[in-house]
Protein backbone atom coordinates (compact mmCIF):
# COMPACT_ATOMS: atom_id res chain seq x y z
CA UNK A 1 0.00 0.00 0.00
CA UNK A 2 2.45 2.73 0.89
CA UNK A 3 4.68 1.49 -2.14
CA UNK A 4 1.91 2.07 -4.81
CA UNK A 5 1.11 5.77 -2.85
CA UNK A 6 4.70 6.45 -3.06
CA UNK A 7 4.61 5.44 -6.34
CA UNK A 8 1.82 8.00 -7.31
CA UNK A 9 3.39 10.85 -5.96
CA UNK A 10 6.78 10.39 -7.47
CA UNK A 11 5.09 10.29 -11.05
CA UNK A 12 2.98 13.95 -9.83
CA UNK A 13 6.06 15.09 -9.07
CA UNK A 14 9.45 15.69 -10.34
CA UNK A 15 11.50 15.34 -7.18
CA UNK A 16 14.98 12.83 -6.82
CA UNK A 17 15.32 10.17 -4.46
CA UNK A 18 16.43 12.38 -2.03
CA UNK A 19 13.65 15.19 -2.07
CA UNK A 20 11.53 12.77 -2.28
CA UNK A 21 11.84 11.64 1.01
CA UNK A 22 12.31 15.04 2.22
CA UNK A 23 9.07 16.18 0.94
CA UNK A 24 7.31 12.82 3.05
CA UNK A 25 9.12 14.12 5.87
CA UNK A 26 7.51 16.97 5.41
CA UNK A 27 4.12 15.65 4.03
CA UNK A 28 3.94 13.25 7.47
CA UNK A 29 4.59 16.27 10.11
CA UNK A 30 1.43 17.04 12.09
CA UNK A 31 0.61 20.71 12.67
CA UNK A 32 -2.70 19.42 14.52
CA UNK A 33 -2.43 17.92 17.96
CA UNK A 34 -5.38 15.32 17.32
CA UNK A 35 -5.52 15.51 20.75
CA UNK A 36 -5.96 18.60 21.36
CA UNK A 37 -9.58 20.80 21.92
CA UNK A 38 -8.43 23.23 19.68
CA UNK A 39 -6.04 22.73 17.25
CA UNK A 40 -3.67 24.39 15.21
CA UNK A 41 -5.59 24.12 12.17
CA UNK A 42 -8.63 25.40 14.39
CA UNK A 43 -6.61 28.22 15.55
CA UNK A 44 -5.56 29.31 12.21
CA UNK A 45 -9.36 29.28 10.85
CA UNK A 46 -10.61 31.28 13.33
CA UNK A 47 -7.83 34.13 13.61
CA UNK A 48 -7.87 34.46 9.55
CA UNK A 49 -11.94 33.76 9.70
CA UNK A 50 -11.27 30.80 7.12
CA UNK A 51 -13.54 27.56 6.65
CA UNK A 52 -11.71 24.50 8.48
CA UNK A 53 -11.50 23.03 4.56
CA UNK A 54 -9.68 26.31 3.34
CA UNK A 55 -6.79 26.29 6.68
CA UNK A 56 -6.75 23.30 6.18
CA UNK A 57 -5.65 23.30 2.51
CA UNK A 58 -3.13 26.62 3.68
CA UNK A 59 -0.97 24.46 5.81
CA UNK A 60 -0.81 21.69 3.23
CA UNK A 61 0.46 24.51 0.87
CA UNK A 62 2.73 26.07 3.56
CA UNK A 63 4.06 22.51 3.35
CA UNK A 64 4.91 22.90 -0.19
CA UNK A 65 6.37 26.46 0.50
CA UNK A 66 8.80 25.08 3.44
CA UNK A 67 9.82 22.42 0.89
CA UNK A 68 10.38 24.79 -1.93
CA UNK A 69 12.65 26.32 0.75
CA UNK A 70 14.75 23.72 1.61
CA UNK A 71 15.20 22.97 -1.96
CA UNK A 72 16.35 26.25 -3.24
CA UNK A 73 19.82 28.07 -2.79
CA UNK A 74 17.14 31.46 -2.95
CA UNK A 75 15.05 33.03 -0.68
CA UNK A 76 11.48 31.56 -1.47
CA UNK A 77 8.58 34.12 -0.60
CA UNK A 78 5.48 32.88 0.81
CA UNK A 79 1.61 34.18 -0.07
CA UNK A 80 -0.09 36.27 1.98
CA UNK A 81 -2.30 32.94 3.12
CA UNK A 82 0.67 30.97 3.61
CA UNK A 83 2.52 33.22 5.61
CA UNK A 84 -0.28 33.41 8.04
CA UNK A 85 0.41 29.87 8.54
CA UNK A 86 3.72 30.08 8.80
CA UNK A 87 2.81 33.22 11.89
CA UNK A 88 1.31 30.79 13.42
CA UNK A 89 3.43 27.95 13.28
CA UNK A 90 6.36 30.48 14.49
CA UNK A 91 4.14 31.21 17.49
CA UNK A 92 4.37 27.55 18.36
CA UNK A 93 8.25 27.57 19.00
CA UNK A 94 8.58 23.77 20.17
CA UNK A 95 6.93 22.59 17.15
CA UNK A 96 8.51 25.02 14.58
CA UNK A 97 11.85 25.21 16.20
CA UNK A 98 12.63 21.23 17.30
CA UNK A 99 10.60 18.98 15.66
CA UNK A 100 10.10 20.81 12.09
CA UNK A 101 13.14 22.62 11.63
CA UNK A 102 15.45 20.46 13.77
CA UNK A 103 13.88 17.13 13.37
CA UNK A 104 12.15 17.10 10.22
CA UNK A 105 14.12 19.33 7.70
CA UNK A 106 17.53 19.47 9.75
CA UNK A 107 17.99 22.88 9.24
CA UNK A 108 17.00 26.47 10.30
CA UNK A 109 14.36 28.24 8.46
CA UNK A 110 14.21 31.75 9.88
CA UNK A 111 11.39 33.86 8.99
CA UNK A 112 12.19 37.35 7.51
CA UNK A 113 9.94 40.54 6.80
CA UNK A 114 10.04 42.92 4.62
CA UNK A 115 12.41 46.38 5.98
CA UNK A 116 10.13 48.28 3.59
CA UNK A 117 10.94 50.59 0.88
CA UNK A 118 10.68 50.18 -3.40
CA UNK A 119 13.96 48.06 -3.20
CA UNK A 120 12.38 45.06 -1.25
CA UNK A 121 9.18 45.58 -3.27
CA UNK A 122 10.47 44.61 -6.09
CA UNK A 123 12.95 42.19 -4.13
CA UNK A 124 9.96 40.39 -2.70
CA UNK A 125 7.99 40.85 -6.13
CA UNK A 126 10.36 39.22 -7.71
CA UNK A 127 11.31 36.69 -5.27
CA UNK A 128 7.51 35.60 -5.35
CA UNK A 129 7.47 35.37 -9.03
CA UNK A 130 10.33 32.83 -8.61
CA UNK A 131 8.40 30.75 -5.90
CA UNK A 132 5.64 30.42 -8.26
CA UNK A 133 7.62 28.99 -11.23
CA UNK A 134 9.57 26.85 -8.54
CA UNK A 135 6.11 25.67 -7.30
CA UNK A 136 5.22 24.49 -10.78
CA UNK A 137 8.91 22.88 -11.58
CA UNK A 138 8.53 21.05 -8.67
CA UNK A 139 4.73 20.04 -8.44
CA UNK A 140 3.60 20.35 -11.76
CA UNK A 141 0.37 21.50 -11.05
CA UNK A 142 -0.51 25.20 -11.13
CA UNK A 143 -0.52 26.70 -7.40
CA UNK A 144 -4.07 27.14 -6.42
CA UNK A 145 -4.72 30.60 -7.30
CA UNK A 146 -7.30 31.26 -4.23
CA UNK A 147 -3.69 30.50 -1.60
CA UNK A 148 -1.04 31.99 -4.43
CA UNK A 149 -2.70 34.76 -6.04
CA UNK A 150 -1.00 35.64 -9.06
CA UNK A 151 -0.27 38.97 -8.09
CA UNK A 152 1.77 39.05 -4.86
CA UNK A 153 0.44 42.04 -3.36
CA UNK A 154 -2.98 42.30 -4.35
CA UNK A 155 -5.44 42.35 -1.14
CA UNK A 156 -6.35 38.26 -0.16
CA UNK A 157 -9.81 38.07 1.51
CA UNK A 158 -7.59 37.19 4.20
CA UNK A 159 -5.83 40.33 4.48
CA UNK A 160 -9.12 41.80 4.66
CA UNK A 161 -10.39 39.57 7.30
CA UNK A 162 -7.53 40.94 9.21
CA UNK A 163 -8.17 44.23 8.42
CA UNK A 164 -11.81 43.86 9.80
CA UNK A 165 -11.20 42.53 12.71
CA UNK A 166 -8.52 45.14 13.83
CA UNK A 167 -11.19 47.65 12.38
CA UNK A 168 -13.67 45.85 14.97
CA UNK A 169 -11.08 46.08 18.12
CA UNK A 170 -10.02 49.60 17.71
CA UNK A 171 -14.06 50.38 17.44
CA UNK B 1 -36.69 -12.64 -6.20
CA UNK B 2 -38.15 -10.67 -9.27
CA UNK B 3 -38.06 -7.49 -7.78
CA UNK B 4 -34.44 -7.76 -6.02
CA UNK B 5 -32.84 -8.57 -9.43
CA UNK B 6 -34.52 -5.48 -11.41
CA UNK B 7 -33.26 -2.53 -10.77
CA UNK B 8 -34.89 -0.65 -7.95
CA UNK B 9 -35.99 2.58 -7.36
CA UNK B 10 -33.52 2.18 -3.93
CA UNK B 11 -29.75 1.51 -6.26
CA UNK B 12 -30.81 4.76 -8.22
CA UNK B 13 -30.38 6.93 -5.29
CA UNK B 14 -27.44 8.06 -3.53
CA UNK B 15 -28.22 7.26 0.43
CA UNK B 16 -29.14 11.05 1.17
CA UNK B 17 -31.19 11.48 -1.25
CA UNK B 18 -32.93 7.96 -0.03
CA UNK B 19 -33.23 9.50 3.34
CA UNK B 20 -34.84 12.90 2.56
CA UNK B 21 -36.89 10.99 0.17
CA UNK B 22 -38.64 9.27 3.18
CA UNK B 23 -37.94 11.64 5.88
CA UNK B 24 -38.47 14.58 3.99
CA UNK B 25 -38.18 18.52 5.79
CA UNK B 26 -37.80 16.57 9.09
CA UNK B 27 -34.01 14.79 7.75
CA UNK B 28 -31.69 15.72 10.46
CA UNK B 29 -28.39 17.12 8.73
CA UNK B 30 -26.08 14.88 10.93
CA UNK B 31 -27.71 11.35 9.36
CA UNK B 32 -27.15 12.91 5.89
CA UNK B 33 -23.65 14.09 6.06
CA UNK B 34 -22.59 10.18 7.89
CA UNK B 35 -24.38 8.75 4.58
CA UNK B 36 -23.01 10.98 2.21
CA UNK B 37 -19.67 10.82 3.60
CA UNK B 38 -20.10 6.86 3.64
CA UNK B 39 -21.69 6.78 0.13
CA UNK B 40 -17.90 8.68 -0.81
CA UNK B 41 -16.02 6.29 0.62
CA UNK B 42 -18.17 3.54 -0.90
CA UNK B 43 -17.73 4.77 -4.51
CA UNK B 44 -13.90 5.39 -3.62
CA UNK B 45 -14.29 8.86 -4.74
CA UNK B 46 -12.25 9.44 -1.23
CA UNK B 47 -9.99 6.89 0.49
CA UNK B 48 -9.15 6.53 3.82
CA UNK B 49 -5.17 5.70 4.34
CA UNK B 50 -3.74 4.62 7.50
CA UNK B 51 -0.58 6.48 8.31
CA UNK B 52 1.22 6.42 11.40
CA UNK B 53 1.83 9.97 13.20
CA UNK B 54 3.46 11.30 15.94
CA UNK B 55 2.66 14.90 16.94
CA UNK B 56 5.62 15.53 18.48
CA UNK B 57 8.72 13.97 20.09
CA UNK B 58 7.23 13.96 23.25
CA UNK B 59 3.81 11.77 22.81
CA UNK B 60 4.08 8.21 21.15
CA UNK B 61 3.38 7.22 17.74
CA UNK B 62 -0.15 6.87 16.95
CA UNK B 63 -2.28 5.27 13.79
CA UNK B 64 -4.24 8.16 12.07
CA UNK B 65 -6.78 7.68 9.77
CA UNK B 66 -6.32 10.53 6.91
CA UNK B 67 -8.93 10.74 4.07
CA UNK B 68 -7.59 12.03 0.99
CA UNK B 69 -8.93 11.37 -3.01
CA UNK B 70 -9.93 8.05 -4.12
CA UNK B 71 -9.28 6.54 -7.25
CA UNK B 72 -12.68 7.64 -9.10
CA UNK B 73 -12.22 11.27 -7.52
CA UNK B 74 -10.73 12.65 -10.90
CA UNK B 75 -14.06 11.15 -13.13
CA UNK B 76 -16.78 11.10 -10.33
CA UNK B 77 -19.38 13.68 -11.28
CA UNK B 78 -20.28 15.03 -7.74
CA UNK B 79 -23.97 15.69 -6.76
CA UNK B 80 -24.39 19.35 -4.92
CA UNK B 81 -25.30 17.58 -1.32
CA UNK B 82 -21.77 15.51 -1.93
CA UNK B 83 -19.82 18.62 -2.54
CA UNK B 84 -19.91 19.30 1.22
CA UNK B 85 -17.02 16.99 1.44
CA UNK B 86 -15.56 17.03 -2.18
CA UNK B 87 -14.82 20.76 -2.38
CA UNK B 88 -11.63 21.27 -0.86
CA UNK B 89 -10.15 18.02 -2.22
CA UNK B 90 -11.24 19.61 -5.47
CA UNK B 91 -8.88 22.58 -4.92
CA UNK B 92 -6.27 20.97 -3.67
CA UNK B 93 -4.68 17.66 -5.54
CA UNK B 94 -2.60 16.21 -2.45
CA UNK B 95 -4.88 17.46 0.43
CA UNK B 96 -5.46 15.18 3.27
CA UNK B 97 -6.98 15.87 6.24
CA UNK B 98 -8.01 13.27 9.42
CA UNK B 99 -11.52 11.70 9.55
CA UNK B 100 -12.54 14.43 12.42
CA UNK B 101 -11.75 17.36 10.51
CA UNK B 102 -13.26 15.79 7.08
CA UNK B 103 -16.62 14.98 9.22
CA UNK B 104 -15.77 18.96 10.97
CA UNK B 105 -15.22 20.51 7.09
CA UNK B 106 -18.44 18.54 6.31
CA UNK B 107 -20.67 20.08 8.87
CA UNK B 108 -19.24 23.20 7.83
CA UNK B 109 -19.41 23.46 4.85
CA UNK B 110 -23.02 22.17 4.90
CA UNK B 111 -23.93 25.36 6.39
CA UNK B 112 -27.79 24.76 8.08
CA UNK B 113 -29.82 21.93 8.10
CA UNK B 114 -31.88 23.87 5.47
CA UNK B 115 -29.22 24.60 2.73
CA UNK B 116 -28.19 20.92 3.22
CA UNK B 117 -32.07 19.59 2.78
CA UNK B 118 -32.37 21.95 -0.33
CA UNK B 119 -28.92 20.97 -1.96
CA UNK B 120 -29.79 16.92 -2.11
CA UNK B 121 -33.38 18.32 -3.45
CA UNK B 122 -31.19 19.64 -6.47
CA UNK B 123 -30.28 15.94 -6.91
CA UNK B 124 -31.43 14.80 -10.53
CA UNK B 125 -32.97 11.68 -9.47
CA UNK B 126 -35.26 13.91 -6.81
CA UNK B 127 -36.36 16.30 -9.33
CA UNK B 128 -40.47 16.80 -9.42
CA UNK B 129 -40.15 15.07 -6.12
CA UNK B 130 -40.61 17.93 -3.30
CA UNK B 131 -42.18 21.49 -4.09
CA UNK B 132 -42.15 24.45 -1.95
CA UNK B 133 -44.47 27.03 -1.27
CA UNK B 134 -43.46 30.80 -1.21
CA UNK B 135 -44.18 30.75 2.47
CA UNK B 136 -41.95 27.97 3.18
CA UNK B 137 -39.01 29.56 1.21
CA UNK B 138 -38.92 31.77 3.82
CA UNK B 139 -39.47 30.34 7.26
CA UNK B 140 -38.47 26.62 5.56
CA UNK B 141 -39.94 23.16 4.78
CA UNK B 142 -41.21 21.65 2.25
CA UNK B 143 -43.76 18.97 0.69
CA UNK B 144 -43.80 15.66 -1.00
CA UNK B 145 -45.61 16.10 -4.99
CA UNK B 146 -47.85 13.39 -5.84
CA UNK B 147 -44.14 11.77 -7.62
CA UNK B 148 -42.54 12.23 -4.65
CA UNK B 149 -45.15 10.90 -2.06
CA UNK B 150 -45.25 7.55 -4.62
CA UNK B 151 -41.58 7.36 -4.58
CA UNK B 152 -41.36 7.39 -0.76
CA UNK B 153 -44.39 4.76 -0.69
CA UNK B 154 -42.39 2.61 -3.35
CA UNK B 155 -39.21 3.15 -1.22
CA UNK B 156 -40.16 1.83 1.61
CA UNK B 157 -41.65 -0.79 0.21
CA UNK B 158 -38.39 -1.76 -1.10
CA UNK B 159 -36.68 -1.10 2.13
CA UNK B 160 -39.04 -3.69 3.68
CA UNK B 161 -38.01 -6.01 0.95
CA UNK B 162 -34.42 -5.67 1.55
CA UNK B 163 -35.00 -5.84 5.50
CA UNK B 164 -36.49 -8.94 5.74
CA UNK B 165 -35.04 -11.11 2.94
CA UNK B 166 -31.20 -9.88 3.86
CA UNK B 167 -30.66 -11.39 7.51
CA UNK B 168 -32.22 -15.03 6.17
CA UNK B 169 -29.64 -14.61 2.58
CA UNK B 170 -26.97 -14.00 4.81
CA UNK B 171 -27.44 -16.78 6.54
CA UNK B 172 -27.87 -19.24 3.63
CA UNK B 173 -25.98 -17.52 1.14
CA UNK B 174 -23.68 -15.32 2.40
CA UNK B 175 -21.57 -14.39 -1.09
CA UNK B 176 -24.67 -13.55 -2.93
CA UNK B 177 -26.31 -11.48 -0.03
CA UNK B 178 -23.16 -9.46 -0.15
CA UNK B 179 -23.48 -8.73 -3.85
CA UNK B 180 -26.42 -7.94 -3.42
CA UNK B 181 -26.04 -5.66 -0.95
CA UNK B 182 -22.98 -3.85 -2.60
CA UNK B 183 -25.43 -2.40 -5.71
CA UNK B 184 -27.22 -0.58 -2.27
CA UNK B 185 -23.88 1.11 -1.97
CA UNK B 186 -24.57 3.30 1.34
CA UNK B 187 -27.99 2.79 1.64
CA UNK B 188 -27.09 -0.36 3.19
CA UNK B 189 -26.95 1.60 6.44
CA UNK B 190 -30.04 2.67 6.46
CA UNK B 191 -32.17 -0.87 6.81
CA UNK B 192 -32.41 -1.75 9.86
CA UNK B 193 -32.53 -5.12 11.68
CA UNK B 194 -29.71 -6.55 10.20
CA UNK B 195 -27.37 -6.72 13.82
CA UNK B 196 -24.45 -5.45 15.13
CA UNK B 197 -22.42 -9.33 13.95
CA UNK B 198 -23.87 -8.80 10.23
CA UNK B 199 -23.27 -5.26 10.02
CA UNK B 200 -19.71 -5.81 11.48
CA UNK B 201 -19.44 -8.45 8.43
CA UNK B 202 -20.89 -6.17 6.08
CA UNK B 203 -17.99 -3.62 7.11
CA UNK B 204 -15.55 -5.67 6.58
CA UNK B 205 -16.18 -6.77 3.03
CA UNK B 206 -17.80 -2.92 1.81
CA UNK B 207 -14.65 -1.32 3.82
CA UNK B 208 -11.71 -3.68 3.26
CA UNK B 209 -9.12 -0.79 3.36
CA UNK B 210 -10.76 0.96 6.48
CA UNK B 211 -9.30 -0.47 10.16
CA UNK B 212 -12.28 -0.37 12.75
CA UNK B 213 -10.66 2.32 15.01
CA UNK B 214 -10.31 1.49 18.61
CA UNK B 215 -13.03 3.72 20.03
CA UNK B 216 -15.95 1.42 17.79
CA UNK B 217 -19.07 0.78 19.84
CA UNK B 218 -21.21 -1.47 17.77
CA UNK B 219 -25.03 -0.40 17.05
CA UNK B 220 -27.55 -1.39 14.89
CA UNK B 221 -28.64 0.94 11.64
CA UNK B 222 -24.95 2.70 11.43
CA UNK B 223 -22.43 0.10 10.92
CA UNK B 224 -19.00 1.77 10.27
CA UNK B 225 -19.68 5.41 10.74
CA UNK B 226 -21.53 4.34 14.55
CA UNK B 227 -17.41 4.07 14.61
CA UNK B 228 -16.50 7.74 14.11
CA UNK B 229 -20.03 8.46 15.80
CA UNK B 230 -18.24 10.76 18.26
CA UNK B 231 -16.84 12.82 15.30
CA UNK B 232 -20.45 13.58 14.26
CA UNK B 233 -21.84 13.91 17.71
CA UNK B 234 -18.99 15.72 19.14
CA UNK B 235 -19.39 19.53 19.91
CA UNK B 236 -17.46 22.02 18.06
CA UNK B 237 -14.35 23.31 19.24
CA UNK B 238 -15.00 26.39 21.03
CA UNK B 239 -12.54 29.57 21.11
CA UNK B 240 -10.65 28.42 24.40
CA UNK B 241 -7.33 29.36 23.10
CA UNK B 242 -6.68 31.45 25.82
CA UNK B 243 -4.77 34.77 25.58
CA UNK B 244 -1.86 34.76 22.66
CA UNK B 245 0.17 38.12 22.66
CA UNK B 246 -0.33 39.68 19.39
CA UNK B 247 1.87 39.63 16.59
CA UNK B 248 -0.04 43.08 15.49
CA UNK B 249 3.52 44.99 16.00
CA UNK B 250 5.13 43.19 13.04
CA UNK B 251 4.31 45.48 10.61
CA UNK B 252 4.99 44.73 6.99
CA UNK B 253 4.34 40.94 6.84
CA UNK B 254 1.88 40.72 4.74
CA UNK B 255 3.23 42.99 2.23
CA UNK B 256 6.36 40.57 1.58
CA UNK B 257 7.73 37.76 3.62
CA UNK B 258 10.81 35.36 2.78
CA UNK B 259 12.94 32.59 4.00
CA UNK B 260 15.64 31.08 3.54
CA UNK B 261 17.60 28.09 5.11
CA UNK B 262 20.54 28.89 4.91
Amino acid sequence: MNISMEKIYITKTKMNYKEQKLWDAIREFELDDDEAVYTFSDRLAKENNWSKGFALRAIEEYKKFIFLICTSSQSRTPSDEVDQVWHLHLLYTRSYWNEFCRDVLKREIHHGPTRGGPQEHDKFKNAYAETLQHYRDTFLIEPPPDLWPPDHLSSSPSTFSRLMKTWKTLL
Amino acid sequence: MEDIIMKQLIQTLTAAESLLLRKGDSTPKQEMLKVTLMDLLLKQVLMIETTEAQSNSRDPVRTLQKVRRGEAFLRYDALPHELVYLHDFRHSRDLEMSFRDCVRVGFENANSERKLQHAVRLSPALKDSFRQLWIQKIIGGFDYTDVGFSKRLQLEEEIKVWEERIPKLLESNREQAMAELKTLGGNVFLLKGLGIVLLANIENEFFKNIPVPEKSQGCGGCGTFTSYSGDFDGSYPTDSGGSDSSCSGDGGCSSGCGGCGD
